[in-house]
């Protein structure tokens, strides 16, 4: 099943190369994944939540046997979290695509199913060079978007978005190179297999070297300050699919690294240097909260917004507590939620008023009440109200600071506080205020209908996190046991 | 004696064929020649293609006196010039076509006997059969590059390569004549135990200098100079066979060569092949993002593509020849590719030859920008494509061999060379550009698809190229026993 979900979209994208009118592309996308998302959904029904720490629904072929390289995907319950979300994601950016993509839509769409096939044989790759491919193979498609239906800066942020990435993963094909050829001096097994691979332990010294290797690649990807920079451009200049996947899928991918990877193949290393991560995250939740502060462009804001939430998701994934790491998914998915919902919303602002620009925005609420009412919806969600999904996740990534560290807890309850300061001040700017625009057409079926989704699940996840954590349970406990 | 004639059959057929066109050429008419000519290269080459498959011996085999040793490995290189030789022919139809040259009939034959040259050169196992045939390849070559009438870029590139080249080739004379006066013989298992019974600082001095002239025939810093003016003033199928096919069989000798012959003097040589083999690939990947025409930007990136081949030299004997052997298999078809589809695009007011007038290539003709994609991305190293798992046999190499820090300054190079390889995608996709279509020549169309199509489906399954490699180390590994 789950081979068959990382075919489809490729068999989709293929579709739309071959088929000759441009407005039938939208369709086959819609339909693709649309049927990727029910795979999804039907592969959380057959999951067994009690053995949410070993994989399941394992496909598994050679590949390269010569290299011993092996095509082997499978889910346990974080990839299956991470697949749901990506599938939603993507089955999202269809509609929201549909009337900002206005040129060469044949192209875009195929470039949206390739991507997909790529993000989910991330989350579901059981060999290593397997998920390098994949997570390498995704930058050719988003740069393409980000570079061909972005703003004015697009071929510049492109470029910074390819290279960035790619200069991460350098080391991350290094390290992995290095890894696998010391497990073989071990074993005499020649093999990238991450579940043989986590049967060594490996002597501290190379575990250090390590971990900065692949710590470097999905650093880049969540972005962990210092190595940010690239988002802001990226988001400000992708057009709106673009923007929902990259917050939504794109920065997970780095944390889930982490996650499947750094923790358990070098739980020393990680326990390490988990106060250096401490520091990092708190910059990034509290300076990049300050930045989003005083951004004169809506998209901006929730650009930084990503950065400094992605603060919670390391520090929570850092503190080595079963709270903070649940709590880390959990704010993964719902940050995927609430950021894609967002971008979304600015997509749909700038349709009609073609500017981002806050200042030339205000009393929006009067002409368009449902967008003003899911827009408060989302924005209270971004702030961590309760009730939504990013109390739950905000919370426990807190108390799992807290745990580890009093005062790094402190530092992100201010965040919290910032956070409610820019999200409320661009809501009033956007929505109240004297109103600046003769005429605003509110949301339409379309629009109503995939944001809506979007809300249900943020609500739903709210005040039923246990839907969502039921998955994550065992999965946690095992992993932090193996620490 | 020793001749063995029968194992010789490809390359005789050759030299047949490449005579009886030099005849036909006398009493053909001008017009049609270029139809006609190619057809019958095209033809000759399959059938030789066929024939080194059929002749290739599947454990090392003598003949001429040992002067020749053909194994797996020399088979597979030489159906890889063939095949370079094949598409070069498909390109070149296009391209006559486009450019006029009065000598249509040299310039086939002359493109046979430079893959012959080439295919000497792989299974030479004697000092002096490997130089004569490295100057077989070489003259062709310069003769092939002056060809067009009126060229006068041509000329001038096919001038300084002649020149330089020949500087090379006396460099490697002098180190092979050293090497005779301390062995007294030619033939390389008696150098070889000559060497290893008495290694001598004359013999070190001789091996140097071999090593500086293959330097300078695959364009490694510090021998790089002649190759950007050379790729930039040559016709483009000319670049093209010269860019693949060199490559192919100055690197394939290069390891008949020093792992048998000169390998007790390893450790001497491994680390200055791989310092040049890291400032190649730094280099060229740094001098290629300056350039504005784009097969100088390949020259340079092909420079920086020699460096990392080199690198792998450097590592262990088996690891070296296993993936410096699969490097070149995806190196072939990526410059066939890359050549190509410049040459496709370069008609008279289009010159695709300039960066900048790839603009809006995808509104033009999205296929070919499509396929540029691939070629540039496979040149870069962006998985799933062939070239990316060039690149990591390398890696794989260099760290089993204990060098980590050089594996990453090889990653930082194409690092690196993500800055030009992409330019093109930008300028196709993301940039508008002028309105009128692509004309398009159906061969090179053929040639281009065809590799572009090797390098994706070849990067989706390489197992393929990765058994073809240790079939030609396992019968290369016989050969030296």
């Amino acid at each position: 099943m789950v081979s068959l979900m990382l075919i489809l979209p490729l068999f989709g994208a293929l579709l739309v190369a071959l088929c000759r009118s441009e407005e039938r592309a939208k369709w086959i996308a819609l339909v693709t994944t649309g049927l990727v998302l029910v795979l999804a959904v039907l592969l959380l029904f057959q999951f067994d939540p009690s053995k949410s720490s070993s994989f399941q629904f394992i496909d598994y072929g050679h590949w390269l046997p010569s290299l011993s390289i092996k095509y082997k995907v499978g889910v346990d319950g974080l990839s299956l979290v991470m697949v749901l979300m990506t599938a939603l994601l993507t089955f999202i950016a269809v509609p929201s695509a549909w009337n900002y993509i206005g040129k060469r839509k044949k192209l875009f769409y195929a470039l949206l199913l390739l991507l997909e096939t790529a993000m989910l044989g991330v989350f579901v790759s059981l060999d290593l060079l397997l998920f390098y491919i994949f997570w390498e193979a995704m930058l050719v498609p988003m740069s393409l978007i980000i570079g061909i239906w972005g703003g004015e800066r697009r071929i510049y942020s492109a470029l910074k978005f390819f290279i960035y990435t790619f200069a991460g993963s350098i080391f991350l094909l290094v390290g992995m190179v290095v890894l696998v050829v010391f497990y073989t001096s071990l074993t005499g097994n020649f093999t990238f297999d991450l579940q043989h691979l986590l049967s060594v332990k490996l002597p501290l010294e190379l575990q250090k070297w390590l971990f900065w290797a692949f710590f470097i690649a999905f650093a880049v990807k969540v972005p962990v300050f210092p190595f940010h920079t690239w988002l802001p451009d990226a988001h400000v200049e992708a057009p709106t699919p673009g923007s929902v996947i990259l917050a939504g899928v794109l920065l997970k991918m780095g944390t889930y690294g982490f996650l499947r990877f750094s923790l358990p193949l070098f739980p020393e290393a990680y326990r390490m240097y988990a106060p250096i991560i401490f520091v990092l995250g708190v910059i990034a939740v509290i300076y990049t909260a300050l930045v989003a502060l005083v951004q004169k462009d809506l998209k901006k804001v929730i650009a930084y917004s990503s950065v400094s939430h992605m603060g919670f998701v390391m520090i929570g994934l850092f503190s080595l507590t079963v709270q903070g790491i649940e709590g880390a998914i959990f704010q993964m998915l719902s940050h995927g939620l609430v950021s894609g919902a967002l971008f979304f919303l600015v997509g749909v602002i700038y349709e009609r008023l073609h500017t981002r620009e806050i200042s030339k925005m205000g009393g929006l609420a009067a002409l368009a009440p449902k967008l003003a009412t899911l827009g408060m919806l989302f924005t209270m969600a971004n702030v961590g109200l309760p009730g939504t999904s990013s109390f739950v996740g905000e919370f426990l990534t807190i108390l799992g600071g807290y745990k580890a560290s009093h005062l790094t807890a402190y530092l992100m309850a201010l965040g919290v506080i910032f956070g409610a300061a820019y999200m409320l001040y661009t809501y009033r700017n956007v929505f109240f205020l004297e109103l600046k625009v003769l005429s605003f057409k509110d949301l339409d079926r379309r629009e109503l209908l995939s944001l809506g989704l979007l809300a249900i699940l943020v609500v739903w996840w709210g005040f039923n996190p246990e839907f969502i954590m039921k998955f994550l349970h065992v999965y946690t406990h095992e992993l932090l046991g193996g620490v | 004696m020793n001749l063995n004639i029968s194992l010789f059959v490809p390359e005789l057929f050759l030299v047949s064929s490449a005579i009886l066109l030099i005849l036909l050429d006398l009493f053909l008419p001008s017009r049609g020649k270029n139809g006609l000519f190619s057809t019958i290269t095209f033809a000759v080459t399959c059938v030789a293609v066929v024939l080194v498959a059929l002749y290739s011996p599947f454990s090392p085999q003598e003949a001429f006196n040992g002067f020749i040793k053909k194994d797996l490995l020399s088979a597979l290189a030489q159906l890889l010039i063939l095949f370079t030789l094949l598409l070069t022919v498909l390109v070149s139809y296009d391209y006559i076509e486009k450019f006029p040259t009065g000598y249509v009939g040299e310039f086939y034959y002359t493109l046979i006997f430079a893959a012959l040259g080439g295919m000497l050169m792989v299974e030479a196992n004697e000092l002096a059969t490997l130089f004569v045939s490295l100057e077989v390849m070489s003259i062709s070559i310069y003769i092939l590059m002056a060809l067009f009438r009126g060229d006068y870029r041509g000329k001038e590139a096919a001038l300084k390569y002649f020149i330089l080249g020949s500087i090379g080739a006396a460099v490697i004379a002098y180190g092979f004549a050293v090497l005779y006066g301390i062995t007294g013989s030619t033939l390389y298992p008696e150098v070889s135990s000559s060497l290893n019974s008495n290694f001598s600082v004359a013999a070190l001095i001789g091996i140097a200098l071999v090593l500086s002239g293959f330097l300078f025939k695959v364009g490694a810093v510090p021998f790089h100079g002649w190759m950007p003016d050379a790729y930039h003033g040559a016709p483009t199928p000319v670049t093209l066979f010269m860019g693949a096919s060199v490559k192919v069989a100055v690197f394939v000798a290069l390891l008949k060569l020093f792992f048998p012959v000169f390998l007790p003097a390893f450790e001497r040589w491994d680390e200055a092949v791989l310092i040049f083999g890291l400032v190649s690939a730094l280099f060229g990947a740094f001098a290629a993002l300056e350039q504005e025409n784009f097969k100088r930007m390949l020259a340079y990136s092909s420079i920086s593509h020699a460096g990392v081949i080199l690198t792998a030299v450097a590592t262990l004997p088996a690891l070296a020849v296993y993936s410096v052997f699969f490097y070149l298999f995806a190196y072939t078809f990526m410059t066939i590719a890359a050549f190509g589809i410049i040459s496709l695009l370069t008609v008279k007011g289009f010159k695709g030859e300039n960066l900048t007038e790839w603009r809006g290539l995808y509104g033009r003709s999205p296929f070919l920008a499509l396929l540029s994609v691939v070629i540039f991305m496979a040149l870069a190293g962006i998985p799933p494509l062939l070239g990316f798992w060039a690149k990591f046999y390398v890696l794989v190499a260099l760290i089993k061999a204990g060098k980590v820090l050089p594996a990453v300054i090889v990653m930082l190079a194409s690092l690196i060379s993500l800055g030009f390889y992409l330019k093109p995608i930008v300028f196709a996709f993301m940039k508008e550009g002028r309105e009128e279509g692509v004309p398009v020549g159906f061969s090179s169309y053929v040639a281009v698809f065809i590799s572009s199509f090797i390098l994706i489906i070849l990067g989706l399954f390489p197992e393929v190229v990765s058994q073809a490699s240790l079939v030609s180390l396992a019968s290369f590994i016989k050969g030296t026993m």
